[in-house]
């Protein structure tokens, strides 16, 4: 279990506690809303992370078995060709992982808000948040990372209506920028959806090398079989089944945007909370399982 | 531009796939018995369809719309051609070739090294 994971379930259970029997309840739910939302974006960061170290070895793993069949005047020209489209792609990862982590910073006003004294500035301090998410979500509504435009995929509107709160500056700021913040999850889930269409790609293109090279080959060759051969053929085969479920990620998303709308509605209970952070560690666990086998050796 | 968008789509899919074959054990078994030729060909095929999938990635979608209606036809062919020979697969040399079609198509779409 990672250590960002066990944050996560080490935060979470208080909220449920708190969600279950504290009288101002309903500002809990914000609390809880806000640290899961938190939780949420450090996960996603891991995975698009992960995403862009897959375009990375997917990439080697293809030109490394080019290798010796390319004549080697060619091979300056496929790798600086390739060299350049990634770190067009990487570029557009960290694009997204910075969006996330304005949404990030706009769970933790919203925190700040779930208080029936909270100072009416902290309105002030969203509106710079989303200013900012605002500028550049329109850069990525336009970009590229795979098989659409991101704007294709972004799921329809869901209405958020604010049910009244004791927390009058919470209560504006989601009358005032609810709707906004739903679009913003919205571009987020949409992001990670095209994210995940290509990890599985990346995934796919390095395993089977790795298949071929570290399973097959020393099985079939005349020699021995090293040491570690069927530990390493656990690995990359529970790493190609782990790489299928890349989707965990867009789940994740769906589900912060939803309880969003169930938390400005009052209907955001402990389940949801738990919901949520049952597929805020399946992001986590997703991206411990897509590591390479042996990081590092 | 909803059909033009699929069409996109379903190129890149495609594109994925091949690489996802030709990364596959089942392929390096059958590029046992290649000539060096064709093993260089499909080596250069391969970085190819990785650098079409890249480029065509990293575009906006309306920045091609023209060039991807000029090929439609083509395209939906030779991307119908491609996946029949990925899913069949028992020649080399016919996947080879589906290759080399489709990425002459991608290649007046977006601007490919070789």
């Amino acid at each position: 279990m990672s250590s960002v994971r066990t944050t996560i379930g080490v935060v979470t259970l208080p909220l449920l506690l708190l969600l279950q029997g504290c009288v101002s309840a309903r500002l809990a739910q914000f609390s809880g809303f806000s640290q899961a939302g938190v939780a949420y974006v450090k996960a996603s960061g891991t995975f698009i992370d992960e995403a862009g170290s897959a375009a990375i070895r997917g990439d080697s793993a293809l030109l490394l078995k080019a290798r010796p069949d390319l004549p080697q005047p060619e091979r300056r020209e496929r790798v600086s060709t390739a060299n350049k489209l990634l770190a067009q792609r990487l570029l557009l990862l960290r694009q997204i992982k910075r969006h996330g982590q304005l949404l990030q910073d706009y769970f933790e006003v919203m925190g700040s808000m779930a208080d029936s004294k909270a100072p009416e500035s902290l309105g002030a301090a969203a509106q710079g948040v989303y200013d900012s998410l605002a500028k550049l979500s329109s850069t990525l509504k336009d970009a590229k990372i795979g098989s659409s435009t991101v704007s294709d995929f972004i799921p329809s509107v869901v209405p958020i209506v604010v049910a009244p709160l004791k927390a009058k500056t919470l209560e504006k700021e989601l009358r005032e920028r609810g709707p906004l913040i739903e679009r913003e999850l919205a571009l987020q889930e949409a992001m990670l959806a095209v994210v995940s269409q290509e990890i599985k790609t990346d995934l796919s293109v390095e395993l089977n090398t790795q298949v071929t090279q570290e399973v097959i080959n020393p099985y079939v060759s005349a020699g021995e079989v090293p040491d570690d051969w069927a530990a390493r053929r656990e690995e990359i085969l529970s790493a190609t089944v782990a790489s299928q479920s890349a989707g965990a990620a867009a789940q994740a998303a769906n589900e912060l945007r939803l309880g969003f709308q169930k938390l400005a509605a009052n209907q955001f209970d402990s389940a949801a909370l738990s919901s949520l952070i049952v597929d805020i560690n399946s992001i986590l666990d997703l991206a411990e399982k897509i590591k390479p086998p042996n990081p590092g050796v | 531009m909803d059909d033009l968008a699929g069409l996109y789509t379903s190129t890149l899919r495609v594109l994925g796939d091949t690489l996802v074959t030709m990364t596959s054990p089942e392929w390096d078994a059958t590029m046992q018995e290649a000539t060096a030729t064709q093993r260089t060909n499909a080596a250069r095929l391969m970085l190819r369809v990785q650098e079409a999938r890249l480029t065509l990635a990293n575009k906006a979608l309306g920045d091609i719309l023209d060039e991807l209606a000029a090929n439609e036809d083509g395209l939906q062919k030779g991307i119908k051609q491609l996946q029949d020979a990925l899913d069949v697969f028992d020649k080399v040399e016919r996947v080879l070739n589906r290759i080399s079609s489709i990425l002459s198509i991608v290649g007046r779409i977006v601007p490919l090294v070789a």
